[in-house]
């Protein structure tokens, strides 16, 4: 007893304490299945902090938007790519489409809220849980504390915001994954299996893309070794000229017992053991008929690496590949993708290279560094974040959504978690194209993502913990329900409409629907039941569109309900 | 100038953003040789940005440094145990020297300005950054004889002093211990801090070699090949080390071939082997076989990736034997690490449950062996959260009870207990990789970077209207009282560091940091050495400094009164 007093005198006195165990708890009890479904993190997260908060914890507030900035900004930042190259040129089919079931999502909750006659708390708890839109909370929050409310009316709906979520939310990600894999495809007559291997033949294999750690086997671009003698006809004469037609480069060369680095004009001596790298088929097919193969582990323990550089230089701007494979500086470096305004182009010797594509190259680290140099701006691979870019896009971001427009008494404004997400999707596309700033390597981003939104999750749990069971035996049962309705109507309408109007393939059509739902659940669900990966196809652009404007619907439905009142 | 600060004072969070943005961007810039760095640049904007008026919650700088805490004890809990036995009692001595010399100075500093109890207690405890201390000062002046009024007064002038030490004591550690000590000391402290990971780790992340240890050749069967009308397993088994067929060209076509397969001249065979192996053995005139570029025979995925042993079959086993078992064909062992140290690849070395066996092959030979062996573990983008939160909570309670002793509360304090709890998560990371949840280092290195950075940025915004005010009120002389106290114990401790000791100058450095509490230099530290050896220092010094600068709060009143 004496123990339990000090841990609750504990976490009242350091209250982020309170916050680590939500998380600690939600994160061990949120991936464990039960009946093959997992609560996930999010929900674990917000009933833990439901539980601790129990003990009547306070937590200021700037915590709480602090993480919930760097979440949006890095929410933002992960589909900026996709969202604008959706709106872009590719699939306005699917664009059409998914703001059509976005409109859905959005009105059908409104009216289950209407129709069940809920307070605005729990209404936008029940859409942000029915739609498993867990960021729509915070943007929502947003609004209601700037309707101008009397301060006691605006927290009772702040705390009944989790109660509605929580309670709506489990059957907003089993039910969606139920309705999207197992029932969606009966109801069109489809066999999704099916479907996904035609599709995959149709386009010939599946996704492409290699996970960490799993590379191909062949390699196109080698380095060996090779033993020279005096009968191999190659010493004497700068290296440059030994092979005319090939492109391939010495490397290095290992000479009495010393590795010295090769330039173009360095001349081999009988004896010498040489490192060659250039094409595979080069390498063994012409190299080899000439001098025999070695294996020499200091020689060819040369660094390697492979960049992104980002075309600055006049001087390479309008010349072709041929031109440019001739310049000193691309000496022993290979070119493995070309990608402008982010489509992949061809690599063909006429190829024209214009300021701002971005190459691929590799080679060894010496040569990739020198062509770097010359070619613009090498985006190098680091584990480092660009916090100063981050910090800077959330500061201006925050400060244009905190910009107000009243309009009919009611204010409206992009709200600061708004801006931070338009910021952080602007810098996810411009990094694309212009990859010279602004760093967030993946790790960092799944962390932002990840840390931001469970730690206000929590802080919400927490400060709504108090109210929350007496909330739950108040409207419990019946919002289930209604959460049941405000999930299944918009997604089975989504799949009629996809199959009947917009006709998409059925393999895709259902990815086309976890994605602007934005239930990974679901797409994991739909995968297994298709025994295939196509249908996440289906699932970037729309979930890009899709988590944007469901977490801005945080705060339309707000004004909905709130003008809808008054 | 008005809407913005009614804008920033709305959404004190967006001015946390703004101070960590100002402080990235301050941090790059150079004076002279010397450069700012994100942690005193994240400061001094926070100081400006703090003239707003802005008031952010302390649980804004709790969370961030915690979150810091654990990350830099995650990092180096391998090392900080193997360590610790060795050169536990040297960091504790270093950081004793560094804590009493700061106490020396701060009475000598006291005498020379004619500074009362009050603004000398304050004057250590800002210099020193140590918190703690104002609180045994107070206690002390409490039981000190004299009236009521003089007592008052004497409180009044610790939080005044400290205000504005303490500003000079964070800024001046971080840019003594990072900038000026590797200067005074003439090393390289990245070059340093490297050979030191080197020592205790074996070698360290290097870049892709050009040379691939185990490759996938592809062979014709030649007309004159003394393999033509023998079996693949004759191949297999004949060079007495280890190469696989993995599948095969025959007629034109690409097939998988079993064992009994008998060649026949014009197959063309993907093999995969050492490399050492097919270049010098296979390669070799009379076997017969003529390398060719085949790209479609050669072109299937490979996988490398780190396995725990959890078969209870294999342990004990030596790599011969596991080299021997069915699962094991087709898959070649890099390296095998246990807890955490590179173990010598030979023939006869045992394998034990919880070793990491990195392996690399074809996908599916892997995949293979993966089941036979235990558990992969693969590299991801996600963090274990649930092992981060658990980490600091558990470590939080255990920092946290402390014995009152004297009027001086002596426990390892939060800060200390969290680094624990990353120190031994760090550790058993390392030691069981099954059990203890993976951190990629991206994400450490934001934990550690956002950690400080954000702490400092609170700190900054919430003591820049206190340092305008007291340095108004009391004049720079104080700050040059703090420079001279802050600057003169740890350049002390610095050099009896490097000549009495002769501890690696990484380390050292992360100990000096620790004797006089400061976080923020250590990360300065950190950030200039571009590595986390300094945190290894940092652990027990910070203990033993808490206690005793903790300590100096009521021995400083007792020598000034």
């Amino acid at each position: 007893m004496v123990v339990w007093q000090w841990i609750v005198d504990t976490l009242k006195t350091y209250p982020e304490l309170g916050i680590f165990l939500a998380l600690a708890i939600g994160f061990w009890v949120g991936p464990r299945k039960l009946a093959g479904f997992s609560l996930g993190n999010v929900t674990a997260t917000l009933l833990a902090a439901v539980a601790i908060g129990q003990l009547g914890l306070t937590i200021a507030g700037p915590l709480k938007s602090t993480f919930f900035l760097l979440f949006l900004f890095a929410v933002g930042y992960g589909v900026g790519p996709q969202f604008f190259r959706g709106l872009g040129k590719d699939g306005p089919k699917q664009i059409a489409f998914s703001l059509i079931v976005l409109a859905l999502c959005l009105v059908v909750p409104y009216v289950c809220a209407l129709v069940a006659g809920l307070d605005l708390g729990y209404a936008v708890g029940l859409y942000s849980g029915s739609q498993t839109i867990s960021a729509s909370i915070g943007v929502a929050t947003d609004q209601i504390e700037r309707l101008g409310l009397p301060a006691e009316q605006a927290k009772a709906y702040l705390d009944a915001i989790p109660i509605g979520y929580a309670v709506t939310y489990i059957f907003g990600t089993i039910g969606s994954a139920i309705v999207l894999a197992q029932l969606g495809p009966k109801l069109i007559g489809v066999d999704l299996a099916a479907a996904c291997a035609e599709y995959e033949k149709q386009m010939g294999g599946g996704p492409g893309g290699f996970d960490a750690g799993v590379f191909s086997a062949y390699r196109n671009v080698e380095v060996r070794a090779y033993r020279i003698d005096a009968s191999s006809g190659l010493t004497g004469k700068p290296v440059r000229d030994l092979f005319p037609g090939l492109r391939i480069f010495v490397e290095r060369v290992h000479r009495a017992g010393q590795i010295l680095e090769a330039d173009a004009g360095t001349t081999l001596e009988p004896g010498d053991v040489i490192a060659i790298s250039g094409p595979r088929a080069a390498l063994v097919e012409q190299v080899e008929t000439v001098v025999t193969e070695v294996d020499d582990k200091p020689l060819l323990d040369m660094p390697t690496t492979m960049v992104d550089v980002f075309v600055r230089s006049k001087d390479v701007n309008g010349r072709t590949l041929r031109e440019i494979a001739d310049m000193p500086a691309t000496r022993g470096i290979y070119l493995r993708k070309i990608t402008r305004s982010m489509i992949e182009i061809p690599i063909l010797p006429e190829t024209e290279i214009l300021r701002g594509d971005i190459l691929t190259i590799a080679g060894s680290t010496r040569h990739v560094d020198a062509a770097a140099a010359l070619l613009g701006h090498a985006d190098k691979p680091v584990e480092s974040t660009d916090l100063a870019v981050v910090a800077a896009g959330i500061v201006v971001g925050g400060l244009v959504g905190a910009l107000t427009y009243t309009t009919g008494g009611i204010p409206i404004s992009l709200s600061t978690s708004g801006g931070a997400l338009l910021a952080g999707l602007l810098l996810g596309y411009f990094r694309t194209v212009r990859p010279t700033f602004g760093n967030i390597p993946g790790p960092a981003l799944w962390l932002m993502n990840t840390l931001g939104l469970n730690v206000f999750i929590a802080i919400v749990g927490i400060t709504a913990g108090p109210g929350f069971v007496s909330g739950l035996q108040h409207v419990g049962v019946s919002l289930f329900l209604w959460g049941m309705v405000a999930t299944t109507i918009p997604l089975v309408v989504a799949i009629l409409l996809g199959h009947f109007v917009f006709k998409f393939h059925p393999a895709i059509l259902f990815g086309v629907c976890a994605g602007v739902r934005t239930t990974t659940a679901a797409l994991g669900m739909i995968q297994e039941a298709a025994k295939s990966r196509v249908p996440a196809l289906g699932y970037g652009m729309p979930y890009a569109i899709g988590n944007t404007l469901l977490t801005i619907f945080g705060m339309v439905i707000v004004l909905m309900l709130a003008g809808g009142a008054s | 100038m008005n809407a913005i600060q009614g804008i920033l004072q709305a959404h004190p969070e967006i001015a946390f953003f703004l101070v960590l943005g100002l402080g990235y961007l301050f941090g790059k810039v150079s004076l002279g040789s010397f450069k700012l760095g994100a942690v005193t640049g994240t400061l001094l904007a926070g100081v400006l940005v703090g003239q707003f008026e802005i008031t952010l919650s302390n649980d804004v700088k709790q969370c961030f440094f915690l979150l810091f805490l654990f990350a830099i004890g995650f990092r180096t809990g391998p090392q900080f145990f193997r360590g610790l036995r060795s050169d536990g009692l040297q960091h504790a001595t270093l950081a004793a020297i560094v804590a009493v010399t700061g106490l020396l100075v701060g009475w000598f500093v006291t005498t020379l300005f004619g500074y009362d109890a009050g603004t000398a207690a304050g004057l250590i405890a800002g210099s020193l950054t140590e918190s703690a201390t104002i609180g045994t000062a107070m206690d002390a002046i409490s039981k000190l004889d004299l009236a009521e009024a003089e007592k008052v007064a004497l409180n009044n002038n610790i939080p005044v002093a400290f205000a504005v030490t303490y500003l000079v004591g964070v800024i001046g550690a971080a840019w003594v211990l990072s900038q000026l000590a590797p200067k005074l000391l003439r090393v390289d402290l990245a070059e340093e801090c490297r050979k030191y990971e080197e020592q205790t780790l074996g070698s360290t992340s290097s870049p892709p070699a050009a040379r691939r240890e185990f490759e996938l050749r592809a062979y014709t069967v030649t007309r004159a090949s003394p393999w033509v009308g023998r079996t693949v397993a004759d191949f297999e088994a004949s060079g007495g080390t280890r190469v696989f067929v993995e599948r095969m060209r025959s007629r034109g076509q690409i097939v998988d071939p079993t064992l009994d397969y008998t060649f026949r001249a014009g197959d063309t065979i993907a093999v995969s082997g050492a490399r050492t192996t097919l270049v010098e053995v296979l390669e070799s005139e009379d076997t017969g076989l003529a390398e060719v570029d085949d790209r479609d025979l050669l072109n299937m995925t490979g996988e490398m990736i780190d396995v725990v042993v959890t078969n209870r079959q294999l342990d004990g086993l030596t790599l011969v034997d596991l080299g021997r078992r069915e699962a094991a064909r087709g898959v070649f062992l890099r390296r095998i690490t246990r807890g955490g140290v590179l173990l010598g690849v030979m023939p006869n070395t045992v394998v034990h449950r919880g070793d990491v066996l990195t392996i690399v092959g074809l996908g599916a030979s892997v995949a293979r062996a993966v089941e036979d062996i235990g558990v992969a573990d693969r590299a991801t983008d996600v963090t274990d959260m649930a092992v981060v939160a658990t980490g600091i909570v558990a470590g939080a309670l255990i920092g946290l009870p402390a014995i009152r002793l004297g009027g001086v509360e002596i426990g390892l304090s939060l800060p200390v207990g969290v680094l624990l709890g990353g120190l031994v998560c760090g550790y058993l990371r390392s030691m069981r990789p099954r059990w203890f949840g993976r951190i990629p280092s991206p994400t450490l290195w934001i934990f550690e970077s956002i950690g400080l950075t954000g702490f400092v940025a609170v700190v900054g915004l919430n003591a820049g209207p206190d340092f305008v005010r007291g340095v108004q009120e009391s004049g720079l002389t104080l700050v040059l009282a703090g420079a001279i106290t802050v600057s003169v114990s740890l350049l002390l401790g610095v050099f009896a560091g490097r000549w009495l000791f002769k501890m690696n100058p990484g380390v050292l450095l992360g100990v000096c940091a620790g004797g006089c509490t400061a976080t923020p230099a250590l990360a300065a530290v950190q950030e200039a050495a571009r590595s986390s050896v300094p945190s290894i220092g940092y652990g027990v010094a910070y203990a033993v400094g808490n206690v005793f600068l903790a300590i100096w709060g009521t021995v400083i009143v007792l020598l000034v009164a």
